[in-house]
């Protein structure tokens, strides 16, 4: 499995004053098993294409192929786009509407048109995925539950639709330091035991880094960084320039450089980084 | 320095209106905030740092216990309005505070409640939409506006208010780093132009950038003290689901290696320098 | 396509027309409507038309705004063409089948498709034109009269400020619902009406949790700002009559004049 970007162009509000370019000839390729970093600040074209990879927006220009299917043909069927990419929104928490966890978690899978039976073995997996206790919360009213934990029941409703692609949008906006990272160790066991392809949509340089396979920086709508996390936080000067930050780690070792402390290593974790201050002083 | 704010064995329920039974999100609180500070107050979701805010400008009333301000007892109906004119409020989800559709409107809005002459509001609402640097969208929609002017917006109706202390409460929870940083930079120069600041927050850099840090868990004050004292208790913070800034962070990493880093480094530049100057 | 709506939103201008008093405003509209009812004659839509058309050019508001602002509305406006068209009964121009259009009918069909346009577009210049703030504080002082009756008119006034400010808010959110459900699978196209009734329920729920939320930490964030205390309220923007409302008020005085006149005279 894998998925395809090409040449995927975009424009707002066609032919009306206020008409914008959102993206701008976009092109990638993720492979199997790959956690995807994508970042840029705000307005940066993120969230435009992360709704064309799930068949949200339709492209003015480009194909996204994901394995061998072109989901920007013209008869491709909406329900296929679904089941191999699946999309949680920024704070999933308000979509939910079902009176219990067990049936909100549902309503995904039986859109897919699968048997009754299938459906209940997905959301019971699902929910246990997302590191919840099934028996426990399957009566429940989801608006009963925890703000975490209404999370992590919205990520569910559509980790049960098994996709080959599952893209998160920021997926830990507003939550304190504990539930943030929950969340993300969360969507590290999801990668294992799924072996899907991830897209994390994120602010925190340091997720990013430390998690990411592959880094996607977005600016104006363009592509314009592709790379592992140590090319692309190589660059920090350009990502500065685009109001982007560097991990911490790296912002530091950075520093120390500049004072002609030559920290060695990736610095892609605070760990790393205390690694190389270590090696440097104790030579 | 005189205290300004002064809770005294605050404790508050909440009343659950299916069956009457009580949930208590304040046990005990004291803790006084000094006139022209800067003070943070952190502890996880739940911890009863948004309840304490609230009670500390008379949205809510305090169950047990005493909140003055500026000397005025906030659960007293009769100074209900002059507390919440000294003790303004800003809210973490910048869309849900802004009632009108115009920005400068929006910021008249305390000003008008509280009966100010309209030439008197113009020149606040000017200045304090100066003050947040928001003076050249006064004209526009809010909902035109990204999450940090729409905050800084907040920040302005609260500020021409004239009050002598702003409570924030998570006002950088929703914004991406751009906003956050914009709107802690609008902080720090109300702060120092002496407007009592009060952030509540669960970024532990912005805490670590005020003169104290309160640290609240389960409705109880777990730690009190300056920042340096706070941020030395790593261990601690962590059992209390809080981190520690990226400095102390690897301070604490590198004394691990067995190398002697001290104890008040707090932001990332003092520790480069004091790492430079070891080799 | 939920950007699209332009009625109820204001134009920001500082047009002439932008900055005459609400009030003024408020009463020049609702007498301008009357006054597209008393009229009955081309030329006195005509009239009509040319003085919105005045208005319009001097307000500044670009007409691909004004007019994006009447597609919604397109469906009333041709619903309400046919009807007249079919049902006055008259001379008959043409028939088929049991229909047939009478020229009395074709003449009301297409005077009542104008009213309603001008209507729509009088009407939506009011809002253009007008601050939400500034509209609710004119109806507000116009409403003022009736508080000895016991009608609230700050807290209405305050009420219709706060929906013209979340209008946009809720549409987005209801965007984004809409989106994050059509992510789980969800169809609002296909299927009878029925069907596509309870399809809107994944929507609707989340819609009402959120207003709920908003309102919520909107009241918090009003009372924090001393909403509702026992001062007298004032205004920013005081509302002043000054010559240009003077102006503005003769200047339709004669409109209204030639109008009544036409519709006598001729």
């Amino acid at each position: 499995m894998s998925i395809e970007v090409k040449g995927l162009t975009h424009i707002y509000s066609e032919g009306l004053p206020d008409e914008s370019l959102a993206l701008e000839d976009i092109s990638f390729r993720a492979e199997d098993g790959q956690l995807v970093g994508l970042i840029g600040h705000t307005g940066s074209g993120k969230s435009t294409l992360v709704q064309h990879l799930n068949g949200l927006l339709k492209p003015k220009k480009g194909h996204i192929i994901v394995g061998d299917v072109d989901i920007t043909a013209e008869n491709v069927v909406m329900r296929d786009i679904r089941r191999k990419i699946g999309l949680v929104f920024q704070y999933p928490e308000y979509q939910l509407f079902e009176e219990t966890v067990a049936k909100d978690v549902a309503f995904g899978p039986s859109n897919l048109g699968l048997t009754a039976e299938e459906v209940d073995e997905r959301v019971r997996e699902a929910i246990e995925l997302v590191g919840l206790d099934y028996d426990k919360v399957k009566n429940l009213s989801p608006f009963d539950l925890s703000g975490g934990q209404k999370r992590r029941a919205a990520i569910a409703g559509v980790i049960a639709m098994k996709p080959e692609v599952l893209i998160l949008d920021e997926p830990t906006a507003g939550l304190n330091p504990k539930a943030h990272a929950d969340i993300l160790s969360m969507v590290e066991k999801i990668h294992e035991s799924e072996k899907n392809i991830i897209f994390l949509v994120s602010h925190n340089m340091d997720d990013i880094a430390r998690m990411s396979d592959k880094v996607l920086v977005m600016d104006h709508g363009k592509m314009m960084m592709d790379g592992t996390p140590e090319e692309v936080f190589s660059r920090g000067d350009e990502l500065k320039k685009m109001g982007l930050a560097l991990p911490a780690s790296m912002e530091i070792a950075a520093q120390l450089r500049e004072n002609g402390f030559a920290v060695g290593g990736t610095c892609l974790t605070m760990e790393e980084t205390a690694d190389g201050i270590a090696e440097v002083l104790k030579r | 320095m005189t205290d300004f704010i002064k809770v005294e064995n605050l404790v508050f329920d909440y009343i659950k209106s299916e069956d009457e039974s009580t949930f208590r999100a304040i046990d005990d609180v004291s803790f006084t905030v000094e006139k022209g500070s800067f003070t943070a107050i952190i502890g996880q979701n739940g911890s009863g740092k948004s309840t304490l805010a609230k009670n500390i400008n008379g949205l809510l009333v305090p169950t047990a216990g005493k909140i003055y301000v500026d000397g005025l007892d906030s659960a007293d109906p009769e100074n209900i309005w002059e507390v919440r004119q000294r003790v303004a409020m800003v809210f973490q989800n910048p869309d849900n505070q802004i009632v009108s559709s115009v920005v400068e409107d929006d910021v008249a809005f305390g000003p008008e409640n509280l009966g100010v002459d309209p030439k008197e509001i113009r020149k606040r609402v000017d200045e304090a939409l100066k003050s947040v640097e928001m003076y050249e969208f006064r004209r526009k929609a809010p909902h035109l506006l990204s999450g940090g002017q729409k905050q800084r917006i907040a920040i302005a109706g609260a500020v021409a208010m004239e009050p002598e202390c702003i409570v924030f409460d998570e006002p950088t929870a929703m914004l991406d780093p751009r906003g956050r940083r914009e709107v802690m930079n609008v902080i720090h120069r109300l702060n120092e132009k002496g407007i009592t600041a009060l952030l509540i927050t669960h970024f532990m850099e912005e805490a670590a950038q005020a003169d104290k840090v309160i640290v609240l868990d389960q409705g109880e004050v777990k730690m009190i003290g300056t920042p340096l004292e706070i941020f030395r208790r790593a261990e601690e913070l962590k059992a209390l689901s809080l981190g520690v800034p990226p400095a102390v962070d690897l301070a604490d990493r590198l004394r691990q290696r067995g190398i002697e880093v001290p104890q008040d480094l707090l932001e990332v530049e003092d520790i480069v320098r004091y790492l430079c100057q070891l080799k | 396509m939920i950007r699209d709506i332009t009625l109820g939103q204001f134009y920001p201008g500082n047009s002439w027309i932008h900055r005459l008093d609400p009030r003024v405003k408020i009463m020049v509209t609702l007498l301008y409507i009357v006054s597209i009812f008393v009229v009955k004659d081309f030329i006195g839509f005509a009239l009509a038309a040319l003085g919105l058309a005045v208005v319009i050019a001097i307000s500044r508001v670009p007409l691909k705004f004004i007019l994006r602002g009447l597609k919604p509305i397109f469906i009333l406006i041709a619903f309400t063409f046919i009807i007249n068209m079919f049902m006055i009964k008259g001379e008959v121009l043409v028939s088929f089948w049991i229909f047939s259009i009478s020229r009395e009918g074709l003449r009301m069909a297409v005077f009542m498709a104008i009213r309603l346009i001008l209507l729509i577009i009088g009407s939506s210049l009011l809002t253009l034109t007008t601050k939400p703030i500034s509209l609710t504080d004119g109806m507000e002082a116009l409403l003022s009269p009736f508080k000895r009756f016991g009608l609230p008119a700050h807290d209405l006034a305050m009420m219709m400020t706060i929906a013209l400010r979340f209008i946009p808010t809720l549409l987005e959110e209801t965007d984004k619902i809409m989106k994050a459900q059509m992510a789980r699978g969800a169809d609002f196209e296909s299927g009878n009406i029925l069907r596509r009734a309870k399809a809107l329920i994944p929507i609707l729920v989340p819609l009402f949790i959120s207003a709920f939320r908003i309102a919520q930490d909107l009241a918090m964030a009003m009372e924090a700002r001393c909403y509702g205390s026992n001062s007298k309220k004032t205004r920013m923007n005081g509302m002043k009559i000054c010559s240009r409302d003077i102006a503005a008020c003769l200047i339709f005085a004669a409109f209204l004049a030639m109008i009544i006149l036409e519709r006598i005279l001729l």
